[in-house]
């Protein structure tokens, strides 16, 4: 297991007293497979070097099991690491190349090269083990980074942004061999990426980073459908999530959500406490969330259509109130079947209690998470 | 003629009237070597120095074999020297977070730029104070002093090239800084430490000054210094004919040198890890 205990890493110099990593706290279970997603510069390049001991934290404490390795040299930690850019040595040949951690362990040669290339047979790269990285395509190199990291046996594999560089269709493939490999061996796993697809498709549980802090750690299905404050759940998601400016109000006896555009009644099932009306908030609802419903249904949204763009396999629709005064447009998603034209006038409605409230009076928290 | 044959005549006969000056010089050179001028015959009298002493009109000079021995003994030794302390200390430049080291780089850059000439006097002094006068000791500190901090500029914009993660990889991969320095880095740089080794050698070939200055024994001399010798103020006799057949002599290893290394100066990034 790894604990990492109020961390903190300030950088000195001219940035001086900026913390790229401020207070994180994180445990990861022995064979788990976790990501550390955020916005650039959200401090998660930062901790993965940290736990590489490439950098040294300025305060806080890092356990690998229960081993204090705050102050162990990277080369004592056992890590395997893949980088971003890979960071062949271009003047080893791929058989060097993999088998130098072993090398470097004092292996003999003959073991060191034997083990390098049952490595490379599970990566599937036996066959470029003569070859120079630089004779290599950006796939193949990203596979000897990968070999290289594990022929060593390492107890824990930090992958920093290794896939970034490969097109988009090698990644999904990429990105299946990498999880399939990881189960297989059954070793620890962090990778650091700001592909959200990418760590929600891959890992166990996902932590989401802003501002040097973890704003959510949790399974992907959890992140996403109950996200803990705003920013997690506007950063996860594609097409994002709509959020609404709004007021709690009780309007005879019923909790009623007011924006600018339109009003919603809150089910019987979510009643809020009393304390929560005239709260400032923000509705949010993801865009397949929402449905064209019939004029009829009590719960109808008039609204007008103002774009529709065609995704393939459905329509985003963006729609604002009859009178245009909503300040964002509100996306939804339908099937390709719904005739929907620009300047429509179209009834919505929300999923059954699919919705998110955020209260804006403390920090964006979600009213239904912590209640 | 159409216009882009007549453009391309245009261009050759404008470069061939350039560059004929320069073919002349160098048809002239091995001419004045190679041929008697009074009979106007081919001759290899003026090569006679591979066998004997030079001595004409005054100019008494020792056997070229043991000058010959001198200048590569003393030109391998200035490869070895300014490589081996300018790789790493380039290095910390590039890489290591010390005190001073911004004023250092400053002062580096300046006394690259500085011309050593005009602080002779006072080195030589100092040289006489520490008794390194006519002493190989004391050409090669004088050398190795005047060179080092554009060597080590050089060096330090190889290593700036060098990707941090290769750096990293490499202590990931269980080696500690100096093992990635040694086995990755340096590799990476091999290049680089080509280029400055070339220059290194042909400035240590081509240094005739310090040893005019601080060598007084002919036998002592390397080839650049044998070739200043020939042309003294004392005599206005010069012979051309041994100056152009021991300069040939002098310039051949190096054009041959040049040949097998210019493969160096083209060859700089070797790849293996994507700029990102």
């Amino acid at each position: 297991m790894i604990t990492l205990k109020n961390i903190v890493k300030a950088y000195d110099g001219k940035q001086a007293g900026n913390k790229a990593v401020d207070g994180l706290n994180l445990e990861i279970n022995k064979g788990e497979f976790v990501a550390l997603l955020g916005p650039s510069g959200c401090g998660k390049t930062t901790t993965l070097m940290m736990l590489a001991g490439l950098l040294k934290p300025t305060a806080g404490e890092i356990y690998f099991g229960e081993r204090l390795v705050n102050h162990v040299e990277p080369k004592d930690r056992n890590i395997g690491m893949v980088f971003q850019s890979y960071a062949l040595y271009p003047h080893l040949t791929v058989r060097d190349n993999i088998a130098f951690p072993l090398r470097e362990r004092k292996i003999p040669k003959q073991e060191a090269y034997a083990r390098a290339k049952e490595t490379s047979k599970i990566l599937q790269i036996d066959h470029l083990l003569d070859r120079k990285p630089s004779q290599l395509s950006g796939g193949q190199q990203q596979r000897v980074a990968m070999a290289r990291a594990l022929s060593k046996n390492p107890e824990i594999l930090l992958l920093d942004e290794p896939m970034s560089n490969l097109d988009a269709r090698l990644k999904l493939d990429v990105r299946d061999e990498i999880r399939k490999i990881q189960l297989s061996l059954g070793v620890t796993t962090i990778i650091v990426t700001h592909d959200q697809e990418e760590a929600l498709a891959i890992s166990d549980r996902v932590a989401i980073l802003n501002g040097g802090k973890i704003q959510q750690y949790a399974a992907p299905h959890e992140l996403f459908n109950y996200p803990i404050n705003l920013f997690v759940a506007s950063f996860l998601g594609s097409p994002p999530m709509n959020l609404v400016d709004g007021k709690l109000e009780d309007k005879s006896g019923d909790q009623v959500v007011v924006t600018d555009g339109f009003e919603y009644k809150l089910p019987e099932d979510k009643i809020l406490d009393r304390t929560y009306m005239g709260k400032t908030i923000k509705f949010g609802i993801r865009p397949h969330d929402l449905v064209v419903c019939d004029k009829n249904d009590n719960q109808a949204i008039p609204m007008k259509v103002d774009l529709v763009e065609h995704l393939g396999s459905g329509k985003l629709v963006k729609v604002t109130d009859t009178q245009g005064k909503l300040e964002t447009m509100i996306r939804l998603l339908t099937d390709n079947e719904k005739e929907i034209q620009p300047g429509d006038l179209i009834y919505i409605k929300v999923k059954a209690n699919k919705f998110h409230l955020f209260d804006m009076t403390n920090n964006g928290q979600s009213i239904y998470y912590t209640c | 003629m159409s216009t882009s044959t007549l453009k391309k005549a245009l261009v050759h006969t404008y470069m061939t009237l350039f560059t004929l000056p320069i073919a002349a010089m160098i048809v002239w050179y091995f001419l004045a070597a190679t041929m008697n001028f009074t009979t106007g015959q081919f001759s290899l009298d003026n090569f006679s120095f591979f066998q004997e002493p030079v001595q004409y009109s005054g100019v008494k000079l020792p056997m070229i074999w043991p000058i010959v021995l001198n200048t590569m003994m003393y030109s391998i030794l200035i490869v070895i020297i300014e490589a081996c302390i300018s790789v790493p200390t380039a290095y910390a430049f590039s890489r290591l977070d010390f005190k001073g080291r911004r004023s250092a780089m400053k002062f580096l850059f300046l006394m690259r730029s500085f011309p050593g000439i005009t602080l002779i006097i006072a080195t030589f002094f100092i040289l006489v104070q520490m008794n390194l006068v006519n002493t190989y000791l004391g050409v090669l500190l004088v050398a190795v002093t005047g060179s080092l901090p554009g060597r080590v500029y050089i060096m330090k914009g190889f290593f700036d090239e060098v990707p941090w993660d290769i750096e990293w990889a490499a202590m990931v991969d269980g080696c500690t800084r100096f093992g990635a320095f040694k086995k990755v880095l340096v590799p990476y740089v091999l290049p680089g430490i080509g280029a400055i080794a070339v220059f290194s050698f042909l400035g240590a070939y081509g240094e005739w000054f310090l040893f005019k200055l601080l060598i007084f024994n002919d036998d002592m001399l390397t080839l650049a210094g044998y070739l200043s010798k020939l042309v003294t103020k004392e005599n206005q006799i010069v012979n051309y004919g041994l100056i152009t057949a021991i300069g040939l002599f002098y310039t051949l290893p190096i054009v041959v040198f040049y040949i097998f290394t210019q493969k160096i100066f083209m060859k700089v990034n070797l790849g293996g890890a994507k700029q990102v």
